[in-house]
């Protein structure tokens, strides 16, 4: 007469044991991976740290380089401020479809104009550019096409205009310190081939 | 051709690790288990990159290893040794470690298969010869083994050793029946016979495949070694179960303690001529681990939910592998 139910208990008492097992392993399984997950991510910053820029970003030598890389010729103002030193003082790529190109100035020695251009994309990448803080937006044209300009204030409280504009294929950017009609002579210098 | 050898030397790495610290969370005991786990640390990182590469093209992206994986090896050639990246350098130099490690147990056992270990000396008159048979056909039905051939090789150098994919066959020598007394041979045999029901000889030219296809990866050889130590451990629990694991120990001990030895119950040997120093000792103490284990462990308890643990840890491990590239 008691063995049925005392059966029944034994039954639950091992499906509940199973159970807790079951979700014991899924949870430490998760734990693993969270933490094997977080190391990595953390070792794959190291490269980064060592070459000063950010996760995933790459610098490279030449212009020539950085086109191959992206597979795009980059834009390169026929209009260039003579203050400006070229050739670009750092150009950095992310992920095979943002790249960017710094120019310094002549005197200063800062960094004074930055031009980048992301490829098949809507947005340039925020790691190859200098971290900023915008201030005002408005709507303008570059070349006939809609372009956005923006005032920046980068860390050091410098103050920068942005040029952001879209062609058939890739998306457009002039970054540059000095006034704003410089910025729109250098934007509209980009001739169609990117030249 | 370097970049997918780095996956497979990264991939294999991370398998491993990953598989080490399962078998130690949830403290897996089972020795089917344990093999299992140890098997997907080593094929894992051989399937998982190909068949990434074929069904999800995406992730070899340039974009998907900045933007999206938790690691990319790519990452480490912008630190430039002389003009070669970090990444690539080390690929090289852990393919040559793994050539080394695989060429180090692949030549000797070769060796023995090419010159045909089991024709060597084989005396099928001795004396010898109906006491061992007497003492497997007293065992076969307890381990649940088939009928296993013996080939008795009449040498002085302990040989011991369960071969033939379809065949299975005892390999033994004079050398070894005189080392060993009554209940040791009885537990070695034993052991023999395990290997044998399991049909750990054809687990054997399976790892070779592995281990050929993976030879670059110093992962790899590291975690078949371990799969060899799992099918060992399997065939000791089974005489552990018989009540043999003391007479078990000692003929570990014993066999352990002449350097020519032929067979799977002491740690592979290193090859002659070669300088055996640290690596001597470290044979030692593993002779005396595996005693100790044999003799101490209380006998694995099945838990029921060994097959969804191998579940969860390769679908952890597929999504874990996904996004390192």
């Amino acid at each position: 007469m008691t063995t049925a139910p005392a059966t029944r208990i034994v039954d639950a008492a091992r499906h509940r044991s199973v159970w807790s097992e079951i979700a014991r392993a899924v949870v430490e399984l998760a734990v693993l991976l969270a933490v094997v997950a977080f190391g990595l991510r953390v070792v794959d910053q190291l490269p980064g740290m060592a070459a000063h820029v950010a996760r995933g970003v790459r610098r490279v030598d030449s212009v020539a380089a950085l086109e191959r890389q992206i597979s795009h010729k980059m834009p390169i103002p026929a209009y260039f401020p003579d203050t400006l030193v070229w050739p670009p003082n750092d150009l950095l790529i992310f992920g095979g479809t943002s790249a960017s190109m710094s120019f310094r100035h002549r005197q200063a020695g800062d960094t004074w104009l930055i031009v980048a251009m992301a490829v098949g994309t809507t947005s340039i990448a925020s790691r190859i550019l200098p971290p900023a803080t915008p201030l005002q937006t408005e709507g303008t044209t570059v070349r006939g096409l809609p372009a956005t300009v923006e005032r920046l204030r980068d860390l050091d409280g410098v103050i920068w205009y942005q040029l952001t504009w879209q062609t058939p294929g890739s998306t457009r950017l002039v970054r540059y310190r000095g006034t704003l009609d410089e910025i729109m002579l250098i934007a509209n210098s980009m001739d169609k081939r990117g030249r | 051709m370097l970049d997918t050898a780095g996956l497979v030397i990264l991939h294999g790495c991370i398998a491993a690790l990953l598989v080490e610290a399962l078998l130690r969370i949830w403290r897996v005991q089972d020795p089917g288990e344990r093999l299992a786990l140890r098997w997907l640390a080593l094929v894992a990182p051989i399937v998982l990159p190909a068949a990434f590469h074929v069904f999800a093209p995406g992730r070899s992206t340039e974009w998907f290893g900045s933007a999206r994986a938790f690691f990319a090896g790519e990452h480490w050639n912008q630190v430039l040794v002389g003009r070669t990246g970090v990444a690539s350098l080390a690929t090289v130099a852990l393919s040559i470690v793994g050539g080394l490690l695989y060429l180090r147990d692949a030549l000797p056992f070769l060796d023995d298969r090419i010159r045909g270990l089991a024709d060597r000396d084989a005396n099928p008159e001795h004396p010898e010869l109906a006491r061992v048979r007497g003492l497997l056909d007293a065992l076969q039905q307890a381990v649940g083994a088939p009928f296993m051939a013996v080939v008795l090789l009449d040498r002085l150098t302990p040989v011991l050793l369960c071969s033939g994919v379809d065949r299975p066959t005892l390999v033994i020598s004079t050398g070894t029946l005189s080392r060993l007394g009554e209940d040791d041979l009885r537990a070695a045999l034993a052991h023999e016979l395990a290997h044998a029901a399991r049909r750990d000889p054809l687990m054997g030219w399976l790892l070779v495949v592995v281990r050929t296809v993976a030879s670059f990866s110093p992962a790899a050889q590291i975690v078949a070694r371990q799969v060899v130590q799992e099918m060992e451990y399997r065939a000791d629990v089974t005489v552990a179960r018989l009540g043999h694991s003391a007479a078990l120990s000692r003929a570990i001990a014993a066999l352990a303690d002449t350097p020519d030895s032929e067979t799977d119950l002491v740690p592979p040997r290193l090859p002659r001529g070669f300088p055996r120093g640290l690596l001597a000792r470290a044979e030692r103490v593993a002779v005396g681990n595996r005693c100790e284990r044999v003799f101490a462990q209380p006998e694995p308890t099945r838990t029921g939910v060994g097959a969804l643990r191998l579940g969860l840890a390769a679908v952890g491990m597929t999504a874990l592998l996904y996004f390192v590239v």
